[in-house]
This record gives structure tokens, C-alpha cells and sequence, in this order.
């Protein structure tokens, strides 16, 4: 099983990675990008049952990136779970439309992500 | 923390991966690397080659084979990529623990808004504390009003165990007013259950306070007590003094919130006992004469009253009927008391007085029969002095009794002001036996008669001094040639002069009649 951390700040994507660390030892594999383009030609080859998702990021934003996987043959079911900077609009109705599954506000509960990680892998 | 593999770290996605593979193609082969379970990781190299264990710490996370020198140095780049790697969980881990630490005081403050009261603040403080801080139990200690005593507002698991308000721990941190750490060396012996089962075994305690630290004062503390594991470092300390900073600023805004909401409430009894004194005054006025002058069509004598009620609504009373067409009842009393209670028994006095005077008793019958029917019916200590009189329009002949009241003026056509006699009557309503006396006096035409409550010699000035009946008995001596509207009118403009604004605590009441 794989997990996507999606992230173009470093210490953010090393934060999540360091909250799920402990699913490594139940053989989830983190995998790391660090903008939109990456984290969909990742998904695209690794196949991810999960993406925790940016939305503000450059090249491509986290709505675009969820749009193409949630219309893509294969990919649809990847459950997708947008993460957006609290103070900041997000906006909803955008999200339900390009098919997010889910979305947090950062800075996020460590121990409810991991609860939802788990959830989402079944383990 | 999870267990490093050999796997993760030089996995297809990776970022150490392309170094390892260069410089297994620069070194002599054949190479190999596998896991610590003897699954090949990259390259392959066939049995009985030299083999190197890939260690962190004392775990073996793979080995490489190979020719000797080749795998020693390969084993040398992975031994250090496995360093790296741990260092950098290490410091990950680190970093996650203070991000949660951020997130759960970000979580309590938005927490700590939406509360209002003082237990429900304390609640969520001590909860979002035990999430970081280890605790077997612990507590919110705080005051609602400076100088009251300290009480716990919250608290959880064992709550023996806590310090109680007043002991030298609470003491100490709430005078110095910063967060300290305990630990007591001394260890706590297990003492709960029977006495033979006591096992003498003991506990290491570390106890933790951070006072409550708000813009006027210290409002209290929180303490946090750990019997089950290591004593609390510096780390716990300054976590919990981040903790309760937010709890004493959001105690605070709930204790003013109290406050405004006590005197919003005070504020809604003080309308509501207004609007009741209100009701008492307007019982109390509805009962007395109103139109004047009251027999317009009476040139034989002139008649006049006025009675300026106090703010907290006093007890006097006065009324003039004719009983018959010769006999006019002339009637002044002050009931004990103010407010509601002082206008009912007041109204009650009154009616009873006038419906046994219409009855054309004499004065002194009126006033043992009033004294018996109030005694009768009056459960409360309260009381009513009365002055009744009679006046014979014809031969100007006033019979009187009085109750305890006031002795009236009588002022002589001539100019001469003297105090009735008095008839020596205690108050209606004290003692159901008492007899009552009555006089009699002489109005000739000319002469006239000023009752009064004590509210008029007792009317005070801004600096308490007393109007007193000496004054009273001026201003009737300067106005005795005048008709009774105008001695009131005068009298009054002199009370107000003297009083000069002054609050008046007793209702100010003068009648006076005048033989044409």
C-alpha cells in the first residue's frame, strides 16, 4: 500500500511523512512530491491508494492535480484528501467538484491524520 | 519510532538510489545488497564472496557481499546513508512533536473562545494538557474575586493526591508567580486499601504548577502530577505555562463576563423593585384627597394639604370627610416602615380609621377601636401613629385623639402658634388594651390648625442637619394671617430652601385647616 505526500514546502511534506512513519512498519510505502506535475506523473506510475494533497502550489494546484486523477481511467478511486493553510478560503463547492474526497485545515491534527490514514488503508 | 529498512532507503524512488547503483558499477563487482531477512535489495552476488552487515545502532538492517574491499566501501556509503537517515527521524521527530504541541495550544485557544464559564475553560485546559503531558492527575486552582479563597475548578485522576489550596506548593508558586517543577524525593508510600495489604511499596512523585497569570493579578493555577513515570522536565514546564497563559486570559474574560452578567441582573431588580415602589405610591396617593379645594362650596372654612413622597415610598397618610353637614373629620398618621409593606398597612390604618369615623364615633373610640382591628389582624410588628380630630364648623369645637403622632399647631387668629395638648395615646397597632384619651380645643374664626408628619421638622439638608420644629413654628408665626393653601405654600418653599436638594428619606405631609 502507498501513501502520496504532496507538498512544495519541504518541512511540511517531512512533517506528514514523520506523522505516518509508524504505517511503514505495517508495509505502507510514503512517497514524496513536491509540486503538481510530480505528484501526478507519481501517481500515475506508483498508483497510490492515498494522496494527501496541497492545494496552493505551483505549476499545477492541488484542484487540478485531483481533477485529472478523479477523470483518468484507473485512477479514479485514489482517495484524495485536499490540505489547505487555515485562515485561507477554500473553497468548498471547488472541491466537490473536482472530487476530493476530504479536506484538513493545516496546521493539522498529527494523531487525526494518522487515525484517517489508517481508516482510508483499512489497517 | 519506525524501524529503519535498507528497503526505504535505497528503494526505486528514492533519492540515495542512483548513488548507490554508481558506485556499485565503479567498484569491482559482483555486489550485492539484501535485507536483514536475506531478500535481495540491488545488485546480486553469487554464495561464498565477503560479506559486511549494514548496521544502525546494534540492528543489522542488510549486509552487502562481494569482493572484499568493494563491499567494505559500499557497506561504508549505506552505513552512512543509514546515519543520515536516522538523524534526520530523529530530527523529524522532534520537529513533529513540537508541531503538535502548536496544533493542540492553536486547538485549546479556539477552544478556549467559544467558553464562558470558568469550569468548562478549566475542562479544556486540563485536557488539552494531559495530551502532552504525561499526568496521573491533576487540577485548575482558582479565585473568582481577588482576596477569596482558591477552589479547584477542574480536576482529574486521583484527587487526594492533589495540593490543597492553601498548603506551601500553592503558596509558594502563587507568590512567586512563576511555573515550578516538584519532585519529591521523599516517595509516596502506597497506602490505599486495608492496612495488611499495605505493601510499604513506594511511588516517585513529580508534581508540576504554572500559575494562572492574568493583565490585574494572579487568579490561581494549574498543577499537574505524575506518579507513574519520570519526573517532568523543563520542556513540561514551559509547555504548561504556555497552557495556562491562554486558560488565565480566557478565566479571566469568563469572570468579567459574570460580572457584567451579575450586574446586568442587578441592574433588571433595581428596575423591577422601582417599578413595585412606583405601584406603592401610586396605592398610597390614589387613597388620599386630590382635588382642592375640597368643598368648593364651603365659605365657613378653607382647607388645604400636600404630601411630597420620599423615593423609597414611606407610610404617611391624611384625609378630611365631612361626617355630617356641621362636622368636618380632619386625619394625618405615618405608618413604621417604607416601601410596599408600609403603603398596604398604611392604606389598611386609613380605611379602617374612615370607615369608623364615618360612623360619627368620637375621636378617642375610633382610635381604640382602629388600635383593636389592626392588633387583631396584624401578624408583622408594624405600627401607625394617628392624630384624628373633629371639628364643629359651627362652634369651632375640636375633639381629638392621638395616637402617637405628632401634636398639631394651633395657630390663633392673633398670631399666637402653640402645640395642642397631647392625649398621651400610643401608636395603633402596638397593644390591643391600651385605652385611648381625648381633649378638645377651641378654633375661633381666624384661627387655624397645621398637622404634620415628622417628615417636615425631620426633613435634613445636604449635611444631615434637621429642619426641626422650631423652624416649622417661625414659619407659622410669619404666616399665620395667610389661608391655608398659602401657609402650605410657604412651608414648603422654606423646606425646600433648607433641604437645598438633599435626598429626603421620609414622605413630607402638612394638612391645615382654617376657620373663616
Amino acid at each position: 500500500m502507498k501513501i502520496l505526500i504532496v507538498d512544495d514546502e519541504p518541512h511540511l511534506r517531512m512533517l506528514i511523512q514523520q506523522t505516518l512513519e509508524e504505517l511503514e512498519d505495517e508495509g505502507v510505502e510514503l512517497l514524496t512530491a513536491g509540486d503538481g506535475e510530480q505528484a501526478l506523473d507519481t501517481i500515475r506510475a506508483e498508483r497510490p491508494e492515498l494522496v494527501l494533497l496541497d492545494v496552493m502550489m505551483p505549476k499545477k494546484n492541488g484542484f487540478d492535480v485531483c481533477h485529472a486523477v478523479k477523470r483518468e481511467d484507473g485512477l479514479g478511486g485514489t482517495y484524495i484528501i485536499l490540505l489547505t493553510a487555515k485562515g485561507q478560503e477554500f473553497d468548498r463547492a471547488r472541491g466537490q467538484e473536482v472530487g476530493a474526497d476530504q479536506y484538513m485545515t493545516k496546521p493539522f491534527d498529527p494523531d487525526a491524520l494518522l487515525e484517517k490514514a489508517r481508516s482510508v488503508l483499512g489497517i | 519510532m519506525a524501524i529503519l529498512s535498507l528497503k526505504a532507503l535505497i528503494g526505486a524512488t528514492s533519492d540515495a538510489a542512483a548513488s548507490v547503483r554508481a558506485l556499485m558499477s565503479a567498484l569491482d563487482g559482483p555486489l550485492g545488497i539484501e535485507d536483514a531477512a536475506g531478500k535481495p535489495l540491488m545488485g546480486a552476488a553469487p554464495d561464498g564472496l565477503h560479506r559486511v552487515p549494514v548496521l544502525c545502532g546494534d540492528t543489522a538492517l542488510g549486509c552487502v557481499s562481494g569482493p572484499a574491499a568493494s563491499a567494505e566501501a559500499l557497506a561504508l556509503l549505506l552505513q552512512h546513508l543509514v546515519a543520515k537517515e536516522a538523524e534526520r527521524r530523529s530530527l523529524a521527530g522532534e520537529v513533529l512533536h513540537l508541531y503538535r504541541e502548536i496544533h493542540l495550544i492553536d486547538q485549546l485557544s479556539e477552544d478556549l473562545t467559544a467558553l464562558l464559564e470558568v469550569s468548562a475553560v478549566s475542562k479544556s485546559a486540563l485536557a488539552q494538557a494531559r495530551r502532552l503531558i504525561a499526568a496521573t492527575s491533576g487540577g485548575v486552582l482558582v479565585t473568582d474575586k481577588a482576596g477569596e479563597p482558591l477552589r479547584y475548578s477542574a480536576q482529574f485522576g486521583e484527587v487526594a493526591a492533589l495540593p490543597e489550596p492553601g498548603s506551601a506548593y500553592v503558596d509558594s508558586v502563587l507568590e512567586r508567580g512563576v511555573a515550578e517543577i516538584f519532585n519529591v524525593g521523599a516517595m509516596i508510600r502506597e497506602c490505599s486499601g486495608p492496612p495488611e495489604a499495605r505493601t510499604g511499596s513506594s511511588r516517585f512523585r513529580s508534581l508540576i504548577f504554572a500559575p494562572l497569570r492574568a493583565k490585574q493579578r494572579t487568579l490561581g493555577l494549574v498543577v499537574l502530577i505524575n506518579d507513574a513515570g519520570d519526573p517532568y522536565t523543563a520542556a513540561d514546564l514551559k509547555l504548561l505555562n504556555t497552557i495556562a497563559l491562554q486558560t488565565a486570559a480566557a478565566i479571566e474574560n469568563s469572570l468579567m463576563c459574570t460580572e457584567m452578567v451579575a450586574a446586568a441582573r442587578y441592574r433588571e431588580q433595581l428596575a423591577a423593585i422601582n417599578k413595585e415602589l412606583d405601584t406603592a405610591r401610586n396605592i398610597q396617593h390614589s387613597l388620599l384627597p386630590r382635588i382642592f379645594p375640597p368643598f368648593p362650596d364651603r365659605q365657613d372654612f378653607d382647607i388645604h394639604a400636600q404630601m411630597t413622597s420620599a423615593r423609597a415610598v414611606g407610610g404617611d397618610f391624611f384625609d378630611f370627610f365631612l361626617i355630617d353637614n356641621d362636622h368636618l373629620g380632619i386625619l394625618i398618621g405615618d405608618v413604621s416602615g417604607k416601601g410596599t409593606p408600609a403603603a398596604l398597612y398604611m392604606a389598611m390604618t386609613h380605611t379602617h380609621v374612615k370607615t369608623v369615623a364615618l360612623q360619627g364615633r368620637a375621636p378617642q373610640e375610633c382610635m381604640a377601636e382602629v388600635n383593636r382591628i389592626l392588633r387583631s389582624d396584624n401578624a408583622s410588628s408594624m405600627y401607625a401613629t394617628c392624630f384624628y380630630g373633629i371639628l364643629d364648623t359651627r362652634t369651632g369645637q375640636l375633639q381629638y385623639s392621638n395616637a402617637g403622632h405628632n401634636p398639631p399647631y394651633r395657630i390663633a387668629a392673633g398670631g399666637h402658634v402653640s402645640l395642642l395638648d397631647e392625649t398621651g395615646g400610643t401608636p395603633l397597632g402596638l397593644f390591643p388594651w391600651k385605652k385611648y384619651e381625648g381633649a378638645s380645643a377651641q378654633l375661633d374664626p381666624g384661627d387655624g390648625l397645621f398637622l404634620f408628619t415628622d417628615g417636615v421638622p425631620e426633613a435634613n439638608d445636604p449635611r444631615e442637619e434637621e429642619f426641626t420644629t422650631r423652624r416649622v413654628r417661625d414659619v407659622l408665626l410669619e404666616a399665620a394671617q395667610l389661608p391655608s393653601r398659602e401657609i402650605i405654600c410657604k412651608m414648603n418653599t422654606q423646606l425646600l430652601a433648607f433641604t437645598a436638594g438633599a435626598q429626603q428619606s421620609d414622605d413630607i405631609t402638612m394638612v391645615c385647616v382654617r376657620r373663616n
